[in-house]
């Protein structure tokens, strides 16, 4: 039962309808039990797992809220400032040790559910250099959501320790928010204090909502069955023989598969925040167009913005400010180096948000290559930054015209497109084959064209084509405006005629059914 | 806060401080150079900002700032 299956569609509406019958003072509970049971569904075998890391966070958390409670009291009666001082640390001490175990359960079944053969064929590897024999690799399948979910529980742990918001006490609630069904196989990455203010006075049953959240998951099935699953058909052929695909053909499947991959993770977020809004619960923003960006530091605040706000609040802010980055800074200041620590402060916490973010998208080198791709890009450009200025004032370019934006809209998609070959590709030799093969050109028209007519119908090539067209066009008016607002305000035939066009496009048009369309991508991570 | 407002004048000379009471909702400190100010904060005022000072509204605003170096001090 994934997220664009109708069985699906179908526990998501039962739900619905006990959650809105029952009374706002049992929502929560509904919602607690409904995850539970969704998961049990999806995937029952690593239920124990999303167990551990709820009550592990859990009870975690509510210790350091009791520290924290304990030493308030311990504050309010003491007057000299030297004893406050140890009361505050000896509680920070005691809420760490609580802060550290709540996240080693967390961390060590992820690294248990995701990293286990990857960690056991690196050392086989090494055993070998040494000609020592090799152990028995053991694989076993990923717990569904276990990215997800643990960085949710981190981000919770985290906060309540740096006390942004206090620990929860009831443990139905903190159910409600960290398994909640539509997020928990793939994000968005939501936050306790705004996900739980939601549900804190109940829910009321809302036509605007339940017709808002249907339009954005109707739109989210559209991205998905009609374009995210039809042009998987062209990158499928040119990944499993791209010597086949020579110059102009991988060029274009590339650009399909930075397509496909969008219209695959944001449908899948379309249809989950779409169903959340149907419960009256606004998930986090994840995607904001884009391939609209005119740089790869534009494109990642627009890209799965709810990872990477995760990032910078929890590994590039706490890195910058560690003080292994502070010790280094001072000696470098010292050293009559400011430049060089101004480089250190900026460019370290980008490399470890990487590094740990290529890790996290998969248990694979290439997923290391392709996060540390992005962070050569990133620390370059912030680098360099002041030369490019100079070089365009040298050079007149006039950054504020049409086609200098349309420029490096097109250069950041290029860039986006070459680190896909390492997400998508099986392995390093398959990237590199990618990479040879893109370079080969053809100049006849059975070498450019053939390949994607052997791979894809005429059918196939007209609709990918046309339902892109629409993407495109649609996030180009979602750049000027809010489209579903902007929608209600118009007449009934213009709005219905639009629902009915899409929800058509997906029956005709869409890849399901037996034999036909694909789990998410981003499920595999 | 004269000197906060100073520091900052000189490393963006292209953001109005004096006016701008939203610097960290209208995207015009980004995390890099929240970052850079932490670090000029910390040398300037012999503080070290903890990660729970680390929050947007600390970084909104001049006098914002000025409330966070405040009560660290």
């Amino acid at each position: 039962m994934n997220y664009q299956s109708l069985g699906f569609l179908c526990f998501a509406a039962v739900v619905m309808a006990v959650y809105y019958t029952i009374g706002r003072k049992r929502q929560t509970a509904v919602i607690a039990f409904a995850n539970l049971a969704f998961y049990a569904i999806v995937d029952p075998v690593h239920l124990p797992f999303l167990t551990a890391v709820l009550l592990g966070s859990f009870f975690a958390a509510r210790r350091i809220g009791r520290i924290y409670r304990e030493a308030d009291q311990k504050l309010a009666g003491c007057a000299e400032s030297a004893q406050k001082k140890q009361i505050r640390a000896e509680a920070g001490k005691r809420a760490k040790k609580a802060l550290y175990a709540g996240m080693a359960v967390g961390i060590v079944l992820l690294a248990v559910g995701k990293y286990t053969a990857f960690a056991m064929e690196n050392l086989n590897a090494v055993l070998g250099l040494f000609g020592l024999p090799g152990l028995t690799v053991f694989r076993m399948v990923m717990p569904l959501g276990i990215s997800f979910y643990v960085f949710m529980a981190i981000g919770y742990l985290l906060d309540v320790y740096w006390k942004r918001y206090p620990a929860e006490d009831g443990f139905v609630k903190y159910a409600a928010y960290l398994a909640w069904f539509p997020h928990v196989i793939q994000g968005p990455i939501d936050r306790y204090n705004e996900f739980s203010a939601q549900l804190r006075s109940g829910v009321p049953f809302s036509a605007e909502n339940l017709a808002s959240g249907a339009q954005l998951a109707l739109w989210g099935f559209f991205k998905k069955l009609v374009i995210a699953d039809r042009l998987a058909i062209l990158v499928n052929a040119a990944f499993a023989s791209p010597e086949m695909f020579a110059g102009f053909p991988m060029i274009a499947s590339l650009a399909a598969y930075s397509v496909q991959i969008y219209a695959d993770f944001s449908g899948c977020i379309d249809i989950v925040t779409g169903v959340s809004e149907m419960f009256g619960i606004h998930l986090r923003k994840n995607f904001n167009h884009p391939y609209f960006s005119r740089s790869m530091g534009e494109f990642w605040r627009r890209w799965h913005i709810s990872l990477q706000e995760w990032f910078k609040d929890y590994v590039y802010f706490p890195v910058s400010t560690s003080n292994f980055v502070k010790t280094a800074r001072r000696s470098w200041m010292k050293r009559g180096k400011p430049r060089a620590a101004e480089i250190l402060t900026s460019c370290f916490p980008i490399f470890v948000v990487w590094l740990i973010s290529g890790i996290w998208h998969g248990a694979a080198w290439k997923f290391v290559i392709w996060g540390m791709f992005h962070a050569a890009l990133l620390i370059g450009s912030n680098l360099l930054e002041p030369a490019f200025a100079a070089a365009n004032r040298t050079l007149r370019v006039r950054t504020s015209c049409a086609a200098w934006r349309g420029w490096q809209m097109l250069r950041t998609f290029a860039l986006c497109c070459i680190g896909r070959v390492f997400f998508r590709a099986e392995n390093m030799a398959a990237a590199a084959s990618v990479f040879r093969c893109m370079g080969r050109f053809e100049f006849t028209l059975s070498g450019i064209l053939g390949p994607l007519a052997w791979s894809m119908s005429i059918e196939n090539i007209i609709v990918s084509a046309c339902s892109v067209l629409v993407l495109i066009a649609v996030d180009a008016v979602q750049e000027r405006t809010r489209i579903r607002p902007a929608l209600a305000q118009r007449g009934i035939a213009l709005r219905w005629g639009l629902i009915y066009l899409c929800l058509f496009a997906v029956l005709i048009f869409g890849m399901y059914g037996k034999g036909y369309g694909s789990a998410f991508i981003y499920e595999q991570f | 806060m004269e000197r906060i407002l100073e520091m900052l004048k000189r490393e963006f000379p292209l953001i109005d401080f004096e006016h701008e009471k939203q610097l960290m909702s209208r995207g015009c400190l980004d995390s890099v150079a929240v970052v850079g100010i932490i670090a000029n904060l910390e040398e300037m005022f012999d503080i070290s900002v903890t990660m729970e000072y680390i929050r947007p509204e600390n970084f909104e605003s001049v006098e914002a700032m000025w409330a966070m170096v405040e009560e660290l001090q």
